[in-house]
């Protein structure tokens, strides 16, 4: 099962960046007072870093009642696991990772589908399904609506795809991180990067093909 | 000469990893005479660009605030788990 104290290497550009001292001082305060027990401090844990959470929840859970779901779960993680905190990061690059570990644990524990079920049919019938593959929708988009089209269409992915695109092409992770984090074999994620990809573009349909040119 | 279908198998065989000799002259030289894969894999390249300029984007975004039920039930949720944590303990 995948470690929810954070193994997996975060690629979040604003977390990228070397932490500010006055950054890294507060997160050394607020995890104290957390480890107190200090319930205001929890509130404001969970008021600051709550949006960003719920965010990224949704990234990878579309369905709403699935995303605050995760982010309740991952909140209980975190509220057990402070003690674990090994101030080595950032806490909110901490939190992400538990945040994305909950989601992925959330997506293979239902994905009860046989893996015969995720081949190319399911793919092209998701990809036919979707406005714009028909070329239809999106001629002439700006930058920020070619970004939300992409978005979109990444959601109608099946979880495992959407996943797995998430995690290799968006958050930057090798193949083998991956791997490990979904508890799949190597080939697996890489048949799945591959074939979500070329699915990918065929949703994406003409709004696309203005800005690949 | 190598199928199309052939030359998917080794751009899959290509994630992350590089073509060996035999292998990568065989890709090549299906990109050199099929224009239909030289434009399949031109919009897959892009369509990696577009989800990594998605991941960019998304890490400036500010995200919206969060609904007060699910801050309400996240911090009812820590009570509930510190009550059993203190009976048991």
């Amino acid at each position: 099962m995948v470690g929810s104290d954070g193994r997996m290497s975060d690629r979040d550009q604003t977390q990228r960046a070397p932490a500010d001292p006055s950054d890294v001082a507060d997160d050394r305060d607020l995890v104290s007072r957390l480890r107190t027990g200090d319930d205001a401090a929890y509130e404001s844990l969970v008021r600051t870093q709550g949006p960003r959470m719920l965010a990224v929840a949704r990234r990878y859970l579309p369905q709403e009642a699935d995303a605050q779901d995760t982010v309740q779960e991952a909140f209980v993680l975190v509220f057990r696991s402070i003690d674990r905190f090994a101030g080595d990061s950032r806490l909110s690059t901490w939190i992400h990772r538990i945040v994305v570990n909950c989601a992925l644990m959330r997506i293979r524990a239902r994905s009860r589908r046989p893996e015969e079920s995720l081949d190319e049919p399911v793919l092209d019938a998701v990809a036919a399904g979707v406005p714009g593959s028909d070329g239809g929708e999106g001629a002439g988009l700006a930058r920020e609506e070619i970004l939300a089209h992409v978005r979109a269409c990444l959601d109608r992915l099946p979880d495992p795809y959407r996943a797995v695109l998430r995690l290799r092409d968006v958050e930057g992770l090798e193949l083998r991180e991956i791997a490990t984090l979904l508890n799949l074999g190597l080939s697996t994620v890489k048949n799945r990067v591959h074939r979500g990809r070329h699915a990918l573009r065929e949703m994406l349909g003409s709004a696309f093909d203005e800005v690949s040119r | 000469v190598i199928s199309c279908a052939r030359f998917d198998e080794l751009h899959l065989q290509s994630i992350d990893v590089p073509l060996d000799g035999v292998a990568r002259a065989e890709f090549d030289g299906h990109l050199a005479t099929c224009r239909a894969c030289v434009d399949r894999l031109r919009k897959y390249v892009a369509t990696q660009e577009s989800l990594r300029e998605l991941g960019r984007a998304e890490a400036l975004e500010t995200p919206p605030p969060m609904p007060e039920a699910l801050i309400a039930r996240i911090l009812e949720s820590r009570r509930a788990t510190r009550g059993r944590a203190q009976q048991s303990g």
